[in-house]
């Protein structure tokens, strides 16, 4: 998401590739996520590692150059929004949800979405092992699958997406993910390359 | 001073000891098996630590930014407490002075870290809107430096408050009637004798500048890891206890330094600096500093609170309206959510908080009690036992309880007895200096007196030592309170969905999107913190308990 008036004030569009954010006019005003603690940052490096046709060695080297421009990483996901809708920053590499609320709460931030496409994931839900209330939690979960469940998202402004497809959706929220290609995310590759990636970015992205 | 022998002496010492070994040294020797046990003794831990670049970069960084703070917090407060003391000050500008000094200290944390970053950050009310600057970076040392100096300053400003108001002027005076100049009276007389209240200001500030884990957390970014907040993203980030533990060891060995060096200067503090001789000293208007020295003092101290100042209204601003920047509308919503949503944080704090108080309080003066006035095997092992929460960093006892009681047969986390216990263990010190210094005024013939009765010792410290240490309890109980209120470092690993607590809804706030219901909390617990400290103040003066009733003893780390 950007700021709208840094935008304005910069003449520049809203950031529609991955490479637009290249641009050293962003540079010192890209803030995201450190990839140690957040799922967002994450989430961040699997759509680069995608969009760059799964060529790690070429995504790290992309990164490499993101980094220039950034201003800091922050610990949390969502921790660019509000600096972000602030104007402490023009551009914040986070979740579509994230954005949403920003301009719901009234901040002027456009939403785009890198043509080469994003990695989107899925909230998960589990039961713990041995958990002491084993019934009460499996209906839980067999709610959070149901249509009621799903169609809370939409009605309380969650703004994420529900998974079943007759479920109602934020009309915004639907005609925003009409510009956004989602890749195919293979998650158990994720699973174990998780840590790696992170190592990844640890010592070759932000070392400088 | 003779000291009792008592029957109950030695099961009141057995029950303290028994709470130390297993609260304060079993979670510590825990956390170093941890570190250098894996089926035999290892270093590979630390080793493997050494080898990753951040985590070399950490260790470094944090005791470059622990001098610095020190430093620069310690120049700064020396200026505040050359304003207060030196500057004829009339007395509502001292205590309006300290109202506005004081609020970083008793702040709940990350408040300070985010106003400064909407007071000096790329568009900042300040750097841009005031001073038109683009392009200012508040992230890393530059922003953690500042904001870790705003925060901490008070501690040497009220240190060296204390020590300076302590001078006795007709040294000065002495000094200018031999013909001296100002600067050469300075230079030459006040400086030598507050020489030592500096390196002692300065240890504190370092201290805890080295233990802050808030602050780097918000301002640091990747570009300036420093250890406390490393070792927490290595437990919760990359769930590597080990790492985290071995991270801990890195911290605690420069922590234990700097508190050893706090203890030695405080043992020596009764040697040749003693200028308070209890003869009467001529009332004297001193005049050490010259009007420009004060003007430009004053200067520089302004600038400094209308910072502070600025951040704070930004925070009160932020509670205020709908949505900071966007929707300027006056609005309660936040409130409202604080009593509404917040409730259970607010409470459960306030329960935490309320409860240590009289178990701190008590452990507090016992401890004192003992260490002060009683003889028994292990007590300066004991005394030394009691201090190890209270001085190491946060992060260090939050991870040391969290691998000693995460598992049976002590599982204690998530319950609202670990929280308590941590608080007591950790912020009782304050309550125990406090009792042993008044109990050095009172002459142990008071309690010979009982005891010759008849008494037994608990009789005698019930009925005698208690209503006497009253002012020192009370102290102990208001500290325990307002670190109750503000802390973070190591409850955050101790917390649970069953006892939350006000400073971790605060973080929550702050990474949800959430400005206006973080800055609305952070509001309501310095208020309760003010309002806390105004009542002890209040209560001591009643007690008659002099310099125990003051800021410095209340907050002064």
């Amino acid at each position: 998401m950007s700021n709208a008036k840094l935008l304005k004030e910069k003449n520049l569009k809203p950031p529609a590739s991955w490479m637009d954010l290249l641009d050293p006019a962003y540079k010192g005003q890209i803030q995201t996520a450190d990839a140690r603690t957040s799922g967002t940052a994450l989430t961040r490096i699997l759509s680069i590692y995608y969009a760059f046709g799964k060529d790690e060695d070429r995504a790290v080297d992309y990164q490499k150059k993101l980094h220039r421009n950034v201003q800091v990483y922050t610990k949390s996901g969502g921790g660019c929004t509000i600096p972000a809708a602030l104007a402490q920053a023009m551009v914040c590499i986070a979740h579509m949800p994230d954005a949403m609320e920003a301009k719901k709460k009234g901040y002027d931030m456009v939403v785009s979405f890198p043509r080469e496409g994003v990695a989107a994931v899925i909230e998960g839900v589990a039961l713990v092992k041995g958990a002491r209330n084993r019934e009460l939690a499996t209906k839980f979960i067999d709610w959070t699958f149901s249509k009621d469940m799903q169609d809370l998202l939409d009605k309380h402004d969650v703004y994420m997406l529900p998974t079943l497809p007759d479920a109602s959706i934020d009309a915004a929220v639907q005609s925003l993910m009409k510009e956004a290609k989602l890749l195919p995310v293979d998650l158990e590759w994720v699973g174990k390359n998780r840590k790696r990636l992170v190592e990844r970015w640890v010592n070759e992205v932000i070392k400088e | 001073m003779s000291r009792v022998r008592d029957p109950v002496v030695a099961p009141a010492a057995v029950l303290v000891w028994a709470a130390v070994l297993l609260f304060v040294l079993y979670p510590m020797s825990r956390l170093l098996v941890l570190t250098f046990w894996n089926n035999g003794p290892t270093l590979e831990a630390v080793r493997g630590l050494l080898e990753n670049w951040t985590h070399r970069a950490a260790l470094v960084n944090s005791l470059l930014l622990a001098v610095l703070v020190g430093s620069a917090g310690t120049a700064l407060g020396f200026a505040f407490a050359l304003l207060a003391v030196r500057s004829h000050l009339p007395k509502w500008g001292e205590r309006a002075l300290d109202a506005v000094v004081l609020l970083p200290l008793i702040s709940p944390p990350f408040t300070a870290a985010i106003a400064l970053i909407f007071a000096l950050g790329p568009r900042g009310l300040l750097s841009y809107h005031v001073f038109g600057l683009t392009n200012v970076n508040i992230y890393g040392l530059s922003g953690t430096l500042l904001s870790e100096t705003l925060t901490y300053f008070p501690i040497a400003y009220l240190t060296l408050k204390a020590v300076l108001a302590n001078i006795d002027a007709t040294l000065e005076d002495s000094a200018f009637s031999l013909g001296a100049r100002r600067w050469r009276v300075f230079a030459t007389v006040t400086l030598p004798l507050a020489s030592p209240g500096v390196a002692n200001a300065f240890l504190l500030v370092s201290a805890a500048s080295l233990a802050d884990f808030a602050t780097p957390l918000i301002l640091a970014g990747t570009k300036f890891p420093v250890l406390p907040t490393q070792a927490f993203l290595q437990i919760t980030g990359l769930y590597d206890m080990r790492g985290g533990a071995a991270l801990c060891f890195l911290l605690l060995v420069p922590a234990l330094a700097i508190f050893a060096g706090q203890r030695r200067w405080l043992e020596q503090r009764g040697g040749s600096f003693v200028t308070v001789t209890g003869k009467a000293s001529a009332a004297t208007r001193v005049k050490s500093l010259s009007p420009a020295a004060i003007a430009s003092l004053a200067v520089i101290c302004g600038l400094v609170v209308v910072l502070v100042l600025i951040c704070y209204l930004i925070i009160a601003a932020a509670s205020m309206v709908r949505g900071l920047g966007a929707d300027n509308s006056l609005s309660l919503a936040h409130y409202a959510h604080v009593f509404s949503g917040g409730l259970k944080a607010v409470r459960d704090t306030l329960v935490i908080a309320i409860v240590c108080m009289p178990i701190g309080g008590l452990f507090a003066v016992v401890l004192g009690f003992l260490v002060a006035r009683t003889e028994f095997p292990g007590r300066r092992a004991l005394e030394f036992a009691a201090m190890i929460n209270y001085a190491l960093p946060g992060t260090i006892v939050g991870i040391a309880y969290l691998v000693a009681f995460n598992d049976p047969p002590l599982a204690l986390t998530g319950t609202a007895f670990i929280l308590v216990v941590c608080y007591v263990f950790r912020y009782s010190l304050a309550g125990t200096r406090a009792t042993t210094a008044v109990l050095a005024q009172i002459d142990p013939a008071i309690e010979e007196a009982s005891a010759s009765l008849g008494a037994r010792g608990d009789v005698t410290f019930r009925r005698v030592v208690l209503p006497l240490v009253r002012p020192a309890l009370l102290a102990g109980m208001t500290v325990l309170f307002i670190r109750a209120m503000t802390a973070i470092s190591a409850t955050i690993f101790l917390v649970s969905l069953d006892w939350s607590l006000v400073t971790v809804r605060i973080l929550e706030g702050i990474t949800n999107l959430e400005l206006g219901q973080a800055s609305a909390f952070s509001v309501l617990v310095i208020l309760l913190v003010y309002l806390a400290v105004v009542v002890a103040s209040v209560a001591m003066r009643r007690l008659n308990a002099g310099s125990l009733g003051r800021a410095g003893t209340l907050l002064g780390g």
